[in-house]
């Protein structure tokens, strides 16, 4: 099998120095892209004409014009949109146009540009697939360019948040070694860091090595009332005597069968149960709905993106909603990334929902967590049955 | 070393990483060659310019609410401030990438972390403003 080709990437950003630093960003996200840059919209428009360009990554006012000519001339590049942190408007705007990503400023890191560009990328992938009747040879390339960007993103994410805490110890280390005398107040400082960045390293190693454990499905046609059901009997073992947790259940029968790695599925319905159960440290309801839906063209631009549903498709929707204290809406696009956790420290390393996310993902699923408008989570997981879903 | 007529050098340390300011500033401060001051939240951080006015900045790249890109943005659109040094410590970029830019991105100086006490001071040497602006 020929190894996935680097992929070219174009930035278009108006302001040049910012354009540099969002490059920079980008190198650390992508380290083994081309980059191609671009100030104006007719620069990049020009540009994307050889056809080379994998994706773009487009800031503000000229982000969303570029949207607009990709749809209008057809071009199969998809875009991932930067906006100010206060128009959320223009986030929208971009959305509805088309977008393949909306993010704001202040989420730009490394890990947020690499999931919208890994997104972005399959996503293009799998279109050309459809495109090119679904050759078997090119779904593996397909399959092993996902694993080589998990690979990627999981190297990149470690070291990043390994080189804080080095820094930490590096720093101890050297003031420890001045001849000077420590205080006392100085040295209970000192070893409370040297304490804190080799506990952390601790758990990105344990994290780490939790998320690379084996991914091959062993796929079944499985009631999925069945596997809600035993999630949540285990689910139930973790209710504390003084927060009562109420449980509700509106589960459709005769649904049809989910095509589904049990064990796993299992898992990651449990851990979204425990994570609402988390969630209302004081009790509260938790309620979990199984339910049919059927696929329309209306619907393709927001659900193609991550499960790749078409019109006429029959899904099993899986709901899970609690009356917790929900998530902070500055944390929402956050909540995915790996290490990332709104646990207290010591509570969760911030893989439960990464690892979750990659299970759905794994079974051509899409996971949707949202703010409940009445308080709360919902945690919708949307399956394909097993007479749609591509072996 | 530091000699009467002249002042301590002023280090602004801007990372959300209190911890790691704090050890910064002890190993800064033990040289007697620096006066330190540490902001740990960014939105913070051009008040605390403005009222300490230091000779360098020591900006991390990735902050909740503005990142070091958005200071620096700001700073240098202030007629009053543009003038400062300002560099970049940060775990976004490695040694090697950083090697094959010549430890420059963007025209500011970047120093990646992990980096040791020696080094940070190095750094910080090489970018400061000679002689110091009063």
């Amino acid at each position: 099998m020929n190894s996935p080709k680097a992929p070219c990437l174009l930035l278009l950003v108006p302001d040049e120095t910012r354009g540099e630093f969002i490059r920079h960003l980008l190198r650390a996200a992508k380290p083994d892209a081309e980059f191609i840059s671009a100030t104006r919209l007719d620069e990049a428009l020009r540009k994307l004409e050889g056809g080379s360009v994998a994706a773009a990554i487009a800031e503000g006012a000229e982000g969303i014009a570029l949207i607009n000519s990709v749809c209008e001339q057809g071009l199969d590049v998809p875009v991932v949109f930067i906006a100010p942190d206060d128009d959320g408007d223009l986030l929208d705007q971009a959305r509805a146009a088309g977008a393949s990503e909306a993010i704001f400023r202040s989420e730009l890191s490394p890990a947020t540009l690499q999931n919208a560009l890994h997104y972005a990328l399959l996503w293009r992938a799998q279109e050309t697939n459809d495109e090119t009747a679904a050759s078997k040879a090119k779904h593996a390339e397909i399959v092993s360019m996902a694993r080589t960007e998990s690979l990627a993103r999981l190297a990149s994410s470690i070291s990043h948040e390994v080189r804080n805490p080095l820094s930490l110890i590096y720093l101890a280390a050297d003031f420890l070694a001045r001849p000077k005398p420590l205080t006392e107040e100085a040295r209970a400082n000192i070893v409370g860091y040297l304490r804190s960045g080799a506990g952390r390293i601790e758990e990105v190693i344990t994290s780490a090595l939790a998320a690379c454990a084996p991914r091959e499905l062993s796929l079944a046609a499985h009631d999925a009332n069945d596997i809600v059901e035993e999630a949540l009997r285990l689910a139930k073992t973790r209710l504390r005597v003084d927060a009562p947790v109420q449980f509700h259940k509106d589960m459709s029968v005769g649904m049809p069968a989910i095509f589904a790695d049990r064990s796993r599925m299992v898992s990651a319905i449990h851990h979204l149960l425990t994570n609402a159960i988390d969630a209302m440290p004081d009790g509260g309801d938790l309620t979990v709905t199984t339910r049919v839906h059927s696929f329309t063209s209306s619907e393709r631009a927001e659900w193609q993106r991550e499960g790749w549903f078409r019109a006429g498709d029959v899904a099993v929707i899986i709901e899970i909603a609690d009356t917790g204290h929900g998530i902070p809406p500055d944390k929402l696009s956050h909540i995915y990334e790996l290490f990332f956790t709104t646990k207290p420290a010591g509570h969760g390393a911030g893989l439960g929902l990464a690892t979750i996310k990659k299970i759905i993902q794994l079974h051509n699923g899409r996971i949707a967590i949202t703010n409940r408008p009445e308080g709360g989570v919902l945690a919708e997981l949307t399956l394909k049955t097993a007479a749609t879903q591509p072996v | 070393m530091n000699s009467p007529t002249t002042r301590k050098k002023r280090i602004l340390l801007v990372d959300d990483e209190p911890f790691l300011t704090s050890l910064l500033r002890m190993n800064l401060e033990d040289t007697d060659e620096y006066e330190v001051r540490e902001e740990n939240n960014s939105l913070k951080a051009l008040d605390i310019i403005k009222e300490f006015v230091p000779d360098l900045i020591m900006l991390d790249v990735m902050m909740p609410d503005l990142d070091g890109a958005d200071i620096l943005f700001r700073l240098k659109n202030d007629q009053r401030l543009k003038h400062i040094a300002v560099v970049f410590h940060t775990a976004t970029v490695s040694r090697t990438e950083l090697s094959s830019h010549g430890g420059i991105i963007s025209g500011y100086p970047f120093l990646p972390k992990p980096a040791t006490a020696d080094q940070i001071i190095d750094f910080i040497e090489k970018n400061l403003p000679n002689p110091l602006v009063n």
